[in-house]
């Protein structure tokens, strides 16, 4: 498995999954169980990647390439990164401990279990892919299986969540299709003088044809790129089909909406949009700064006014990938450095917080903040956990939400200084919403419907406390994932920035 | 190119502006004193009776369609016929006539198929 | 008369034998049919798939002569031997698909056999053809065929009018394409393909007469394929026929009109491009778009996928379009576009495949799942809950509509790829913008199927049929579609190959 690690990360759920439709749909143990095996591969894969990761280069590692279609240069061609490592680590993570939160589906368990065990292929060949092609390719296979966990799985308007979550991510990559065709077309293969997917060469300026050298034309595929990567982060606009696919989908599905997949539109604006078109990218950054802080204010504001707590988590999630975008635009070390850890950090304090409204879901049937009152009597341990998530969230110190955000402000007060100034107004509408609901839920005098609500499980808190335990150690300490990314991000600044 | 196609339009207009005088004058010329007899289908001076749409025994049909089809196909002998002393001169004679034979084979599985699936069958 | 020159006869007869074969197995079904009065129902079934499959491998083993046969009527060659493949792959499974629910309708009809021979045989002299005469022989043998087979079930009124229809608008085209044919002869002095070529190339042929009779067959060809704005037969026929003939005029009949129409187009190049190029960029848009929102709104599945047949329809044409655009551009676009003539048309001829494979593989399972043919079924509706029923018969309906939809990693996804690729590459970015833009408004009605089969509960008028021949034959597409979807390169490579040798 040395050899092709990346491949085994992203293949052996797959075959997990081929597995599992072939158990009877009646074993029902020896499906989850399969599942979980399933997924514990990529996760020590994962953690070998981790010890093995050489964090002295920018160069990609684990490179496997071969070539796949031909006749039109497609290669498959797999390898990570400082920017893609820390995104492979948090996906096996997340998958594995989704697996295990998801023990309790009983309808059509076989049918779950697969689809999720693909979602999770995809998902790490997202990351883990160096040709465009292959990247598009897995990005539009992660697309399936979610409509499917969304439609069949989800809530009461799931079919309404899933076609619009499908409908959308679509609309944006169909985009991000076409700006591929005009790379392929316009970038030559230094080799073999050809058309090539190859995002090394492509982002290699000097092999860009005159027509791809022309400002309005780089523009104009740079905003493609944008609108396609946006609709997944979501930023502002199209940020609409992401509160109805949260409050639908179940819980594990949500976790990883919420952990990787709005990652992956952040991720693709700096593993594409950034080195290929650099100099579009410095064009675009203040914009891509004014609309960072969009996201925070509108995010943390309509967070304040949603009632749901699913919904709630769901709009701190559009304010926290504001943060990212936020980094994003400053394009100083300090700032890339804390988007890519805020990717990080909002992937496993999300995480938390969507398993803990999960929890209380399965036991009320109902997330209404207002239908809630005095738990923190009733359920001591759930609500050191939740309020321990929810502070992670607010950016406690101590905790890791806290560093990240704190890079963030560090490297975007130079540049914006004004737009980091209106943006840290979205901390403080963050810890309102966040106490509110605490208050709501948690304080005050208890409600006597719920006076028998068991506390959290144990096998609820396997799966929060490795997540709690990571939030914590990576706010006193955040170096293990900043080392692992600091040359390879350095060095993409030196690339776009210059 | 085109001078070659001339006369044909001279033809067509010929025969449009005569037909077109002809239908003209009568329309002019002619007295006009309609009556009812005069309005109703002429049919060899007996009165007409019923709906034009009558419906036929669909046999007829059947039996009309297989004479038309028969009977046409036989029409391709004659030119092969025309044609057999040259060909036979020319040395393609058994071509030719392994041709024909072949052709009056499909017709001959037609007509076999039309036999024993009934359509010969009056009833 | 002395110009007849004699031909070779063992080479002929060994160049002709698939064709000799389908057409000596036609008759032979239909007589066994009338003589043989002990037939069990599939028996006539397993003499076609002899037929077919000896044709395969007929084409296979030997090494059938290339080049012009007949005194040039058909061209022989790979371009050929290829779309035979394409029809008699098709024509097996319609056999497979057709019998297997003969056996519950009740409605067998015998004819369906010879007829469905026939029908393919006409495919491959359109697709061989090398002289007008031969392409409007083909299209008649054809289009007669499929007439009858579209009203095939006896009694039933969608399927009559869905016969009668077809034969009535049909007969039109088929005038159309032969006023055109008669301008293009007088214009040329010939209907061989090779002296249209000579008269064309000499510029001797009057340009007026030409720009009219190319216009006339295309609209007789435009309305073989369903193009805009000849396509309004399609939801009918497609609704009325049973499914299975459905499948088989969806596939195979727009493979053969664009088999033709590829060759018309490439041999006619010059004078298409500057004289019916813009008609054709627009049709082209015009079809895709009104079939693929008029599908939006479509309750029949039948339906549905007619519509979106004018869709895919409008792809391909995007592609033929494609072809052309070099030759307007002068010498400079020329050699900038080199090899789009290649690429474009082994483009056509992997999406014709890819369409095949999942428009069988929809139908298959349509075809087992509808109750009678036309009698108010088909209604998606009556696919709610289908997962939990018979969850092999949803994953392939559903692998076909994802396909049909373009998501990768299905077959439909790369088709449409290497199409929208080809357009980039013609430097029709606006063309490929529209195509791009359909094929997402594609996947909101291609979806809905889904929905309904896997989010859906059942419902009492759910349909409960299943014929286990059916669904395995369409799973076995399926597999296929997703193969074809992950591993296009050899597939492609061929395409390449096979069509090199077409082009002028």
């Amino acid at each position: 498995m040395g050899e092709h690690i990346l491949s085994w990360m992203t293949f052996f759920p797959v075959i997990g999954a081929a597995v599992i439709a072939f158990i009877p749909s009646e074993r029902k143990e020896i499906i989850k169980t399969v599942a979980a095996a399933a997924a514990a591969v990529p996760l020590i894969l994962a953690v070998q990647l981790f010890v093995n990761f050489d964090r002295g280069t920018a160069a990609f590692q684990f490179v496997e390439h071969y070539t796949w279609i031909k006749s039109f240069n497609i290669e498959y061609y797999m390898g990570i990164d400082g920017l893609s490592v820390p995104m492979v680590l948090l996906t096996a993570l997340l998958s594995f401990l989704c697996i295990i939160a998801s023990w309790n589906i009983s309808k059509a368990t076989k049918g779950y279990f697969a689809l999720f065990l693909i979602l999770e292929a995809a998902m790490i060949g997202v990351f883990c892919a160096l040709d465009f092609f292959l990247f598009y390719l897995f990005w539009e296979l992660m697309l399936l299986p979610m409509y499917f966990l969304i439609g069949i799985w989800g809530g009461p308007r799931r079919e309404y969540a899933a076609i619009k979550f499908f409908l959308y991510t679509l609309a944006g990559s169909v985009l991000m299709l076409l700006a591929m065709i005009a790379f392929y077309l316009n970038v030559q293969d230094p080799n073999t003088g050809g058309h090539t997917f190859n995002m090394l060469f492509m982002m290699d300026q000097a092999n860009h044809s005159a027509w791809l050298k022309a400002t309005d034309i780089r523009h104009l595929l740079w905003l493609g790129l944008f609108i396609g990567f946006a609709i997944k982060v979501p930023i502002f606009p199209f940020h609409t089909w992401l509160p109805d696919a949260h409050v639908e989908a179940p819980t594990a599905v949500s976790v990883i909406l919420a952990g990787v997949l709005l990652k992956m539109g952040t991720y693709g604006l700096l593993r594409i949009s950034y080195p290929i078109l650099p100099d579009a990218a410095v064009w675009f950054s203040f914009t891509l700064a004014i609309f960072g802080a969009i996201n925070i204010l509108y995010g943390a504001y309509c967070a304040m006014a949603q009632t749901d707590m699913k919904k709630l988590v769901a709009y701190s999630s559009i304010s926290h990938m504001g943060y990212v975008l936020l980094g994003m635009s400053a394009m100083t070390s300090a700032g890339i450095n804390g988007a890519v850890l805020q990717m990080f950090n909002h992937g496993t304090i999300t995480a938390m917080m969507f398993l803990c409204v999960g929890v209380i879901y399965d036991r009320a049937h109902h997330r209404e903040i207002n239908g809630f009152g005095g738990l923190g009597l009733q359920m001591p341990l759930y609500t050191s956990v939740f309020s321990f998530a929810l502070f992670a969230a607010i950016g406690l110190p101590g905790l890791s939400g806290f560093v990240s955000e704190a890079m963030i402000f560090i490297g975007v007060f130079p540049v914006y200084r004004t737009v980091a100034i209106i943006s840290a107004l979205g901390i403080i509408i963050g810890a309102a919403y966040v106490l509110w609901m605490l208050q709501r839920v948690f304080l005050g005098p208890k409600n006597e419907k719920y006076d028998d609500l068991p506390d959290i499980s144990g096998r609820e808190m396997f799966t929060l406390v490795p997540i709690g335990i990571l939030v914590l150690l990576l706010g006193i300490y955040p170096m293990p994932v900043l080392d692992l990314m600091k040359v390879s991000l350095n060095n993409l600044i030196k690339v776009v920035a210059g | 190119m085109f001078e070659r196609f001339i006369p044909v339009l001279l033809v067509l207009g010929v025969a449009g502006a005569f037909s077109g005088v002809f239908l003209a004058i009568s329309f002019l010329l002619g007295p006009r004193r309609p009556d009812a007899l005069k309005d109703s289908t002429y049919e060899c001076g007996i009165p007409a009776r019923g709906s034009i749409q009558i419906r036929f025994f669909v046999r007829f049909f059947l039996v009309a369609l297989f004479f038309l089809l028969f009977d046409l196909e036989a029409v391709f002998l004659y030119p092969w016929v025309v044609l057999y002393k040259g060909l036979l001169a020319s040395g393609a004679g058994g071509f030719a006539l392994t041709e024909m034979g072949v052709f009056l084979l499909v017709l001959l599985t037609g007509f076999l198929y039309v036999w024993k699936k009934g359509g010969l069958e009056w009833q | 008369m002395n110009d007849l020159a004699i031909p070779d006869f063992g080479r002929e007869i060994a160049a002709l034998l698939p064709f000799l074969i389908v057409a000596g197995g036609g008759l032979l079904v239909m007589v066994t049919d009338a003589l043989v009065k002990t037939l069990r129902k599939d028996h006539l079934s397993y003499l076609v798939l002899l037929v077919l499959l000896s044709v395969i491998v007929v084409q296979t083993t030997s090494g059938t002569p290339e080049g012009p046969v007949l005194n040039g009527l058909l061209l022989l060659g790979n371009f050929s031997r290829f779309f035979t493949y394409l029809f008699v792959v098709i024509g097996v499974l319609t056999t497979i698909f057709a019998t297997g629910i003969f056996d519950r309708d009740g409605n067998y009809r015998p004819e369906f056999y010879p007829l469905l021979l026939f029908a393919i045989l006409g495919m491959m002299v359109l697709a061989a053809a090398n002289d007008l005469l031969t392409v409007y022989l083909g299209l008649e043998t054809m289009s007669l065929a499929t007439y009858v087979l579209a009203g095939g079930v006896r009694g039933n009124a969608p399927s009559s009018e869905a016969g009668f229809k077809y034969l009535m608008l049909g007969g039109f085209s088929s005038a159309f394409f032969l006023m055109g044919v008669a301008f293009v002869y007088g214009a040329c002095g010939g209907t061989g393909f090779d002296q249209i070529a000579a008269a064309l190339h000499s510029g001797s042929a009057p340009m007026p007469f030409l720009t009219l009779g190319t216009g006339l067959m295309l609209v007789g060809f435009g309305f073989k394929v369903a193009m805009v704005p000849f396509h309004m037969w399609t939801p009918d026929v497609y609704d009325g026929a049973p499914a299975y003939v459905t499948g088989f005029m969806a596939t195979a009949i727009k493979a053969a009109g664009f088999a033709i129409l590829l060759r018309f187009v490439l041999l006619t190049e010059p004078m298409l491009a500057f004289a019916w190029y813009p008609v054709l960029t627009v049709l082209a848009v015009l079809t895709m778009s009104l079939g693929n929102i008029v599908a939006l709104v479509q309750g029949n599945i039948k339906r549905m996928l007619a519509w979106s047949s004018i869709a895919h329809a409008g792809y391909l044409l995007l592609g033929i379009v494609a072809i052309l655009a070099p030759a307007l551009g002068g010498p400079e676009m020329m050699a900038r576009a080199k090899g789009i003539v290649e690429e474009g048309g082994a483009a056509l001829l992997f999406y014709l495949v890819g369409y095949a494979l999942m428009n069988l593989a929809a139908f298959g399972i349509i075809n087992v799942m509808g109750t009678e043919p036309g009698v108010d079924g088909d209604q998606i509706s009556r696919y709610a809950g289908l997962s939990r029923r018979q969850p092999v018969a949803a994953a392939t309906l559903a692998v076909a509509m994802l396909s049909l939809a373009g998501i990768p990693p299905m077959v439909g996804f790369m088709a449409k790829f290497y199409i929208f690729s080809v357009v980039v590459k013609a430097g029709l970015i606006p063309l490929a913008i529209i195509g791009v833009i359909n094929s997402l408004i594609s996947v909101y009605y291609y979806l809905r199927v889904i929905v309904v089969m896997y989010m859906h509960d059942t419902a009492e008028d759910s349909y409960q049929g299943t014929e286990w021949v059916s669904v395995a034959a369409a799973g076995l597409l399926a597999f296929l579609i997703i193969y074809l979807g992950v591993m296009p390169e050899a597939f492609h490579r061929g395409a390449e190959i096979v069509f090199r040798q077409i082009s002028f």
